[in-house]
């Protein structure tokens, strides 16, 4: 048998080249780590500029002298509006806003961006709203004196069945020039396609109001005050709560809810101080009445203190009608 | 001998450039942040102004300010009996709201319970000493006045000016 030599010298692999593909590959690892890392925070950083320029929109959109305002904003590319509420923190609670855009390679929704927070807001919807467009409808918020504005705000489309005469005026004065996407009915099955009903009087719809107000002080307007039932959950609404009750979440309505009277609470001590400090020039009478308001509020725990709290202010806005020039709002 | 030499110098030359790239990435990552990080505080800043902007155009509107009947109107009552709420200070997410009064002259003195209505000027609230004027507008600032028995609204024009924090340069 004739034996093969084999070749003993082999392949070298000398120190400079092992000490190159690990250097090599450490630092390619790195680069593509850190580019990674400053992508994904762009995003962040982009998500919660947004969101801050969000929250500056806001503050012209409350009321003055309008009974309701809508408006509508258009983002640059599909976004998800993550909103919360919290009724315990500070003085007045806050309500947050947490934004995440659609992102421009595939076809994912980025990570939320930083919580911006706004005390002075009363944002009522669903905890997450998602589109290019986003629609508001702002009432003010009366007990018995404006006390904030209660901005719903929803993206989708929504169909209104038989609403009473005062409502559907006022619906359909916001909705001129298609600002927003609400539809006025007669029926459930005249509702466009993918919109959500609201049946007022009546059952089936996706979400149903019913008005139970018939005390002197509701002047004929049933739905003044009364439920709304959605989501097998039926909550109480008050005057301009009623939109807010419509277009939000049921926990974000209680917590806003919860947030209103607090202010209700201060503004009725603004109110009572002032009473106080014109009384030599024009005494109202009213600085015992307002400070009770005030303690009332103070002391809300839930929806249904909101009945007991709405006669003392029925009370207050007697007493006030009667003052005529020296009337305290 | 001479070629483990030759070996060991190469090494420390590769060890030294890595060094050197390694630090140079680092300068320029700091560099980056630190140009990121004095834009990402101007646009707050900014982002302060056009909030307190906002704010201004609505103030008057507010019901701790309003004055009911007067477009635009701001309640002087209110503005005194809002100087002792203090939770205020938070609400609006602004350093300093100061309501000065312009017409008619009065003497340039801070308003008080014991000055008032004969006073210049209603400080609300001022966080602190590093505030700048950020926006302002002209607003009726009315009160109720009796005269021979009768009560009627006195408005005077004054200015509601809006502080927040001054840009550090």
């Amino acid at each position: 048998m004739k034996k093969i030599k084999m070749n003993k010298k082999g392949f070298e692999f000398s120190f400079a080249w092992l000490f190159s593909i690990i250097a090599g590959s450490a630092i390619l690892f790195l680069a593509i780590f850190a580019a990674t890392r400053l992508i994904t925070s762009g995003e962040y950083e982009t998500n919660t500029k947004t969101a801050a320029d969000f929250k500056v929109i806001l503050d012209p959109l409350g009321t003055s002298f309008e009974s309701a305002k809508s408006e509508r904003i258009e983002f640059i590319k599909e976004t998800r509006i993550y909103l919360g509420c919290n009724e315990k923190l500070g003085d007045f609670g806050e309500s947050s806003i947490q934004l995440s855009e659609k992102s421009s390679f595939k076809e994912e929704w980025t990570n939320p961006g930083g919580k911006i927070s706004t005390k002075n807001q009363y944002l009522f919807a669903e905890n997450i709203i998602e589109g290019k467009e986003l629609y508001f409808l702002v009432t003010p918020f009366e007990m018995p004196y404006k006390v904030s504005d209660v901005m719903s705000i929803f993206s989708g489309s929504y169909c209104f069945v038989a609403p009473p005469q005062n409502i559907k005026n006022e619906i359909i004065d916001l909705s001129r020039n298609g600002i927003i996407p609400i539809n006025v009915t007669t029926s459930k099955t005249a509702c466009p396609q993918n919109s959500k009903t609201v049946c007022f009087q009546s059952g089936g719809c996706d979400i149903n109001v019913q008005g139970t107000c018939n005390s002197r002080s509701c002047r004929g307007n049933v739905f003044k005050s009364g439920i709304v039932e959605k989501g097998g959950k039926r909550i109480y609404y008050s005057g301009g709560l009623m939109y807010g009750a419509i277009f939000s979440s049921v926990e974000n309505y209680e917590c806003n809810v919860a947030r209103l009277m607090k202010k209700t609470g201060y503004v009725s001590k603004i109110y009572a101080d002032k009473s106080k400090l014109v009384s030599d020039r024009c005494n109202t009478g009213l600085t015992s009445d307002t400070f009770l308001l005030s303690q009332m509020a103070e002391s809300y725990k839930k929806l249904d203190d909101l009945k007991l709290i709405e006669m003392q202010a029925e009370i207050i806005d007697d007493k006030n009608n009667v003052l005529g020039e020296c009337n305290l709002y | 001998m001479i070629e483990d030499k030759k070996g060991q110098l190469k090494i420390q030359q590769m060890i030294f450039m890595l060094v050197a790239v390694a630090l140079f990435f680092i300068f320029v990552a700091l560099f980056f942040f630190a140009i990121k990080g004095a834009s990402l505080y101007k646009q707050s800043i900014e982002n302060e102004r056009d909030k307190a902007a906002g704010v201004v155009l609505k103030i008057a509107s507010s019901p701790e300010f309003s004055y009911e009947g007067v477009p635009n109107g701001v309640d002087e009552d209110k503005l005194m009996a809002l100087r002792s709420h203090r939770e205020y200070s938070d609400y609006w997410g602004i350093d300093g709201i100061i309501v000065r009064k312009l017409y008619p002259e009065t003497s340039g003195q801070e308003c008080e319970i014991g000055n008032y209505p004969d006073c210049n000027e209603i400080k609300i609230f001022a966080k602190d000493d590093n505030v700048a004027q950020a926006a302002s507008a002209y607003v009726p600032l009315c009160r109720k006045e009796i005269s021979g028995g009768r009560t009627y609204d006195k408005c005077e024009i004054a200015i509601v000016i809006i502080q927040t924090e001054e840009e550090v340069i």
